[in-house]
C-alpha cells in the first residue's frame, strides 16, 4: 500500500480579485521509504501542493475536491483538531528558508521541545528537553547543550536548518515534506544538509517528498520524479528512465537548461514564464511555450497516459504509443 | 547592558542643554516680566530700577549663562503666583500626573490589546469592521467632549462617579476614560497590523505545521514579536500622557502637570512655566530610556548586535 497517494487535488485561493485556481487534478503516491522528487518552475504548484497536505493553505487557500490518503485514511476529511495531531507527528514539513521558519525570539532547543511535548504526552519536560537535546546531535550540531539556549541568529544558515530538520523529524514522522530545502543555502552546506537528510531518513525509515527547482538535487537525492506544471503533473516516472528518455516536452526542456560541467555552447532555456492560474491558456497550459504544439493542443487538455503504473506522461505527442502499447 | 545605561544616560546632558536654550529664548521673547510685575502706574524710574536688579538689563548671553548657573543648582526662580519655588511646585504635581497616565495606560492597553488581536484574527469579517471604525470614532472624538458626556451621563444623572478632582479610585475612573479612549483607539489600529503582520511570517506556518493550536500559535508564536512595534507606541503615547495631559486634566480640575502649566501660562508664571517643561523634558528622556531597556528584555537580538 502507498504511504501517500494523492489523487485529482483541486486547490484554489479566493482572494478579492476572484478565485485562482492554484492545482486543477493533481494526483501522485508516495512509497513507503520512498523519496519523491516534485520539481518545476516557480509558480507551477509544488509549494501549494505540499501546503495542501498539511492543509496549511491560510484562510484563503481551499481544497475544493480530490483525495488526499494517508495510510489509507483520508486527511481532506479530518476535523482540525484530528489534522493537527498529523501535523509534526506522522507528516512534518521543512521550509526553504531557515531564518524566518523559526521564531526569532524564542531559543532553538525550546522550538525543537514543542513539537516534542504537543505529541509525545507520555514525556516529562525534562525528557522531552533531552530528546531536543539527542535531535540536535543527530542532526550534527556541535556542542548541542549549550546550543540549545541560542537563539536562531545566533546559529549560521546550516546550523539553523538542521535545526528545522531537528524540528521536523523529533516526532520520528512517516512522511517529511521538505520544500526546497536548500535553495537560501551555499553550494557546500547544500550538499551537507542533503547528505545529513538521506542519512537520518534512511535510518528512520522516512518518505520524503522533495520540492525542488534544482535537477541536480532531483539526481542526486530522489527515487522518483514527479514533474508539475501550471498546477498540474506532467510526468511522472523513476529518476534513472526521467532523466534517459524524458517524455514530456516541458521535462525535455528542464533538462536541457541545467548547465554541465563539459557543455561549451550556451545553455538553452525554455522560452517565456509559467502562465498564472488566472491566464491559464486554453488546451495544454504548456502549449504556447512548446515547441511540438500541435493543432489539438491549443484546444483540448491531454489525459494522462500511463506506460504500466510507475510511468505517466501528459502530453498529445504519446496519444499513438500509448494506444499500440 | 551597565554601559548602555550609562551612555545613554550622558547622553541626556547635551539634550537639556538644549531645551535649557530653547526654553530661555523662549521666554525672552515672551514679553517684558516687570510690567506684569509691577502696578500700571509705576514711574519710568521705578521700572528702570527693577530692571536693573533682576539683571534683565544684561546681554542676552549673560543672562542665559546666569539662567543656566541656576538651574544647575535646582534653582528654576519663584513662582509669582504662588509666591515659591518653582521646582518643588512642579514636583508637588507629578504623583497626580502620574497616577493619571499610568491609568489612562491601562485602560488604552486593556482596550487595545485584546481587541487588536480579535481584529486581526477575524480580518476583514463584522467584528473587524467594527472594531477598526469604533477604533476611527475613538480616534476622531475630542478629548473635551468625551469628558463632558461622561461627567454629564455618569457623575451628574447617574451620580456614580465624583464630578472632578483627586483623591480616591472614583474620582480616577472618569479621567482614565477620558484620555484612555484616544490612545487605545490608535493602539488598537496598532496592535491589529502588527498582527496582521506577524500571522503573516514564516515562523507562524512553522508552528502551524508543527501541530501548535491556533490559539497558542496567536499567544505563544505571534504575541511577543507583535508586541515589539506596540511598544514603541505605548511609550510615544506614555510621553505625551505624562507631559501634561492638558485639556482632560482642565475639564475634570485634576491637579497635575498639565493644569499647572496651563495656569502658569495664562499667569506668565514664567518660572513655573521653566521648571515644567524642563521636568517634563527629563521624564520623556527616562521613558525613552526605559523603553530601550525593554527591548533588552523582549528582543534577543538586540543584546548581541
Amino acid at each position: 500500500m502507498n504511504l501517500l497517494e494523492v489523487k485529482n487535488l483541486h486547490t484554489s485561493f479566493y482572494t478579492d480579485h476572484g478565485v485562482i485556481p492554484a492545482l486543477t487534478g493533481v494526483s501522485f503516491s508516495v512509497k513507503k521509504g520512498e523519496v519523491l522528487g516534485i520539481v518545476g518552475e516557480s509558480g507551477c504548484g509544488k509549494s501549494v501542493t505540499s501546503l495542501s497536505i498539511l492543509q496549511l493553505l491560510g484562510n484563503k487557500g481551499k481544497i475544493n475536491s480530490g483525495s488526499i490518503h494517508f495510510k489509507g485514511q483520508d486527511l481532506t476529511t479530518f476535523s482540525t483538531k484530528k489534522m493537527r495531531k498529523v501535523r509534526g507527528n506522522e507528516i512534518s514539513m521543512i521550509f526553504q528558508e531557515p531564518l524566518t521558519s523559526l521564531n526569532p525570539l524564542i531559543r532553538v532547543g525550546k522550538q525543537i521541545e514543542e513539537t516534542v511535548l504537543l505529541h509525545k504526552e507520555e514525556l516529562s519536560k525534562i525528557e522531552a528537553r533531552n530528546h531536543a537535546i539527542n535531535m540536535m546531535k543527530m542532526v550534527g550540531i556541535p556542542q548541542a547543550e549549550e546550543k540549545y539556549a541560542y537563539y536562531p541568529h545566533q546559529l549560521s544558515g546550516g546550523m539553523r536548518q538542521r535545526i528545522m530538520i531537528a524540528i521536523a523529524l523529533a516526532c520520528d514522522p512517516e512522511l517529511l515534506i521538505a520544500d526546497e530545502p536548500t535553495t537560501a543555502l551555499d553550494v557546500t552546506i547544500q550538499e551537507q544538509i542533503l547528505g545529513l537528510m538521506k542519512k537520518i531518513t534512511r535510518e528512520l525509515d522516512t518518505s520524503i517528498i522533495l520540492i525542488t527547482h534544482d535537477l541536480g538535487v532531483v539526481a542526486e537525492m530522489v527515487d522518483r520524479v514527479v514533474v508539475m506544471y501550471s498546477g498540474q503533473v506532467v510526468e511522472e516516472n523513476e529518476v534513472e528512465k526521467f532523466f534517459a528518455n524524458p517524455k514530456h516536452p516541458y521535462s525535455k526542456g528542464l533538462i536541457r537548461s541545467t548547465p554541465s560541467i563539459d557543455q561549451e555552447d550556451n545553455l538553452e532555456s525554455i522560452k517565456g514564464s509559467v502562465p498564472t492560474p488566472a491566464n491559464k491558456p486554453s488546451g495544454c497550459p504548456f502549449h504556447p511555450r512548446c515547441p511540438f504544439a500541435m493543432e489539438i493542443c491549443k484546444s483540448q487538455a491531454p489525459e494522462n497516459m500511463y506506460y504500466g503504473e510507475e510511468e505517466m506522461v501528459n502530453c498529445w505527442l504519446y496519444k499513438e504509443e500509448v494506444k499500440t502499447s | 547592558m551597565k554601559k548602555f545605561i550609562i551612555k545613554r544616560l550622558l547622553e541626556l546632558i547635551p539634550v537639556l542643554f538644549i531645551i535649557t536654550f530653547v526654553v530661555f529664548v523662549l521666554v525672552y521673547h515672551a514679553g517684558d516680566p516687570v510690567s506684569l510685575m509691577l502696578p500700571e502706574d509705576a514711574s519710568q524710574e521705578d521700572r528702570e530700577y527693577m530692571r536693573e536688579s533682576l539683571g534683565l538689563n544684561d546681554p542676552f548671553i549673560v543672562q542665559y549663562a546666569n539662567f543656566v548657573m541656576d538651574i544647575t543648582r535646582g534653582n528654576f526662580g519663584t513662582s509669582t503666583r504662588y509666591d515659591m519655588d518653582a521646582l518643588p511646585l512642579v514636583i508637588e504635581r507629578l504623583p497626580a500626573t502620574f497616577e493619571l497616565a499610568g491609568a489612562a495606560m491601562l485602560v488604552a492597553l486593556a482596550i487595545s490589546i485584546p481587541l487588536g488581536i480579535w481584529s486581526a484574527n477575524r480580518r476583514n469579517s463584522y467584528v473587524d469592521l467594527f472594531i477598526t471604525g469604533g477604533s476611527v470614532l475613538g480616534k476622531a472624538m475630542p478629548n473635551f467632549w468625551l469628558g463632558i458626556m461622561l461627567i454629564l451621563l455618569l457623575a451628574v444623572n447617574y451620580q456614580a462617579f465624583p464630578v472632578s478632582g483627586r483623591g480616591t479610585f472614583m474620582h480616577l475612573v472618569l479621567p482614565a476614560i477620558t484620555l484612555g479612549t484616544s490612545v487605545a483607539a490608535e493602539m488598537t489600529r496598532l496592535v491589529r497590523s502588527s498582527m496582521l503582520d506577524t500571522l503573516g511570517q514564516d515562523y507562524i506556518r512553522t508552528a502551524s505545521s508543527k501541530g501548535v493550536p491556533y490559539v497558542k500559535v496567536v499567544v505563544y508564536h505571534a504575541f511577543r514579536n507583535t508586541l515589539i512595534p506596540v511598544i514603541t507606541i505605548t511609550t510615544l503615547q506614555l510621553s505625551i500622557l505624562v507631559s501634561g495631559a492638558i485639556i482632560t486634566e482642565s475639564v475634570f480640575q485634576w491637579p497635575g502637570l498639565g493644569m499647572l502649566l496651563v495656569q502658569a501660562v495664562n499667569a506668565r508664571d514664567m518660572a513655573v512655566v521653566q521648571a515644567s517643561v524642563f521636568i517634563i523634558a527629563i521624564l520623556v528622556i527616562l521613558i525613552n530610556l526605559i523603553t530601550d531597556l525593554i527591548y533588552f528584555i523582549i528582543d534577543p537580538r538586540i543584546k548581541h548586535s
